[in-house]
């Protein structure tokens, strides 16, 4: 691991990253790792000391490690346009290499903080690699692990269909990021339950759309991930419910029966 | 065949019916939300909001902005509903943390049940006043109570200020009066009248604080007071007067207020 001084890209040196990522998005070659310290294109980024630069084999790992060296100031930094592409470059090896060690680099917003300037200035700040792994870890610490089990290079659904529900803020809502982990965190095998990415019976596709029901009558912003499980349709999540959560929902339908 | 009647009152029954959890839609004019731009970081300030009696005391309004095409979003407490039944002119502030330009953003007001997190009362899009830190009306409009040998409101310009003034041997010392929404939105649009042809009139009142900042917010509902200079003609003034009192009645939907005041107060009579 070798320790760096944290730069962030200037105008110039978005330019000519943006530029070689349109002209490396279907044949990669070769990151342009010598951007990262060039002064015409980069400058110190302030507040912020050295980072050590290594691979990575899980996303949660690297947003640990880039959300310490970021420190309090995270959530100001994480939307700083010049910073977020500086590490993504930096952590090449982790973003540019997919999970069988071959370089793919993607779409842009993966790598920058994108607008799509044809449509409303549309941001996709939350595909970006590095912005997305510090944004669950900040957030909600141990838990976020759960959008964040896989390899460095690629985005889990989890991860897509949680950011994308803007005007309900799911992205910044505990009680759900508490619900996903308690029905989608397998503890015994450090990755998801299987069935929990898909848009099949009681998968995150579906618990989305739920949400868009329960909306109409819930504030969730409020409410306790056990309290938001309870409220899920049982014959459809009762696989990936916790047993005490079932016990407890079937107790107070018994108790309502009664 | 049913008649025309019949047939309203057929689609408000099921329209209730299907409103199983009682939750209540607030209407535009029951919140007043200004965002303040000009200071850092910016703030959210709920100027006015009527929660109706049915509304339990206990339950927990919160505000959410948000802005689709960003992804920013953005939650603030406004601690229970209790304050706002008492006082709907409470107006309580909370800093934006996340956003550093509010400006396009949708706000959603909602009123919560605190234990089991239902929703009681929610309003979607709700229209914002965007005002710099010093255009705020109440900053150079004061109000006082004194006695008015008959007369119930007059207002005063002084080099310290201009002044409503309001009759104090009325109920609670003329506070009562004042408190009561219908009597504000018919004093606000002939108080700022007057103000703005004494401070165009008279030069000594446009260099104090109070001037200055009474400048500011003409300029922000009728821009073409920057444009009004010594020579320019009586009936110029008139029509940038007409214009600021116009816009503060729209901006603050003066008529639809009285509007829904009336009918409340009057039952759908």
């Amino acid at each position: 691991m070798t320790d760096v001084q944290i730069r962030r890209f200037n105008l110039k040196g978005l330019e000519a990253f943006s530029h070689w990522l349109d002209e490396n998005r279907t044949q990669p070659g070769e990151p342009p790792i010598a951007l990262l310290d060039d002064p015409n294109l980069t400058e110190v980024a302030p507040n912020l000391g050295s980072i050590g630069i290594k691979t990575f084999t899980n996303k949660y790992e690297m947003g640990k490690h880039v959300l310490v060296a970021l420190g309090s100031n995270w959530e100001a930094h994480i939307n700083d346009a010049g910073l977020m592409p500086w590490l993504s470059l930096a952590f090449h090896t982790s973003t540019m290499l997919n999970s069988k060690g071959q370089l793919f680099i993607g779409t842009a917003s993966r790598h920058v903080l994108a607008l799509d300037i044809g449509w409303k200035n549309y941001s996709h700040c939350r595909r970006h690699l590095v912005r997305s792994a510090v944004f669950f870890i900040g957030h909600y610490g141990e838990k976020g692990r759960v959008f964040l089990a896989k390899h460095p290079c690629e985005a889990s659904k989890l991860e897509e269909q949680v950011p994308a529900r803007i005007k309900k803020g799911l992205a910044y809502c505990h009680s759900l990021a508490e619900a996903i982990y308690q029905l989608y965190w397998d503890e015994g095998r450090e990755t998801y339950r299987r069935g929990s990415r898909g848009e099949g019976r009681g998968g995150i596709v579906r618990l989305i759309k739920i949400l868009e029901q329960l909306d109409v009558t819930f504030d969730i912003q409020t409410i306790t991930g056990e309290q938001l499980i309870a409220l899920l349709p049982k014959l459809e999540f009762e696989h990936f419910m916790p047993k005490e959560s079932v016990k407890t929902q079937k107790r107070a339908e018994l108790t309502a029966a009664a | 065949m049913i008649e025309p009647q019949k047939k309203v009152e057929l689609r408000k029954s099921a329209r209730k019916r299907l409103n199983y959890t009682n939750l209540r839609h607030l209407s535009e004019g029951d919140v007043r939300l200004t965002v303040i731009t000009d200071a850092m970081p910016p703030s959210l300030r709920i100027d006015y909001l009527s929660l109706g009696k049915r509304i339990p005391d206990d339950a927990e309004v919160s505000v959410e902005a948000y802005r689709g095409s960003t992804g920013e979003y953005e939650r603030f407490d406004f601690g229970n509903a209790t304050t706002f039944k008492s006082n709907p002119h409470f107006g309580p502030m909370r800093q934006f943390r996340r956003v550093d330009d509010p400006i396009g953003m949708t706000y959603r007001l909602k009123v919560t049940d605190e234990l089991t997190g239902r929703l009681i009362a929610e309003i979607d899009r709700v229209k914002t006043i965007m005002a710099g830190a010093d255009e705020n009306p109440h900053e150079f409009i004061r109000v006082r109570y004194r006695p008015l040998g008959g007369e119930l409101w007059r207002i005063t310009v002084e080099e310290d200020g201009a002044f409503i003034e309001i009759e104090k041997s009325l109920p609670v010392e003329g506070i009562y009066l004042w408190d009561d929404p219908k009597f504000q939105c018919m004093i606000y649009p002939a108080a700022l009248r007057l103000i703005a042809e004494k401070l165009m009139n008279e030069e000594r009142y446009q260099d104090t604080e109070w001037g200055r900042k009474c400048m500011t917010f003409l300029r922000s509902l009728a821009p073409s007071f920057a444009d009004i200079e010594k020579n320019s003609s009586p009936e110029e003034l008139d029509q940038c007067i007409d214009q600021a009192a116009r816009t503060f009645a729209n901006r603050h939907n003066l008529v639809g207020r009285i509007k829904q005041t009336l009918s409340r107060e009057l039952g759908g009579k």
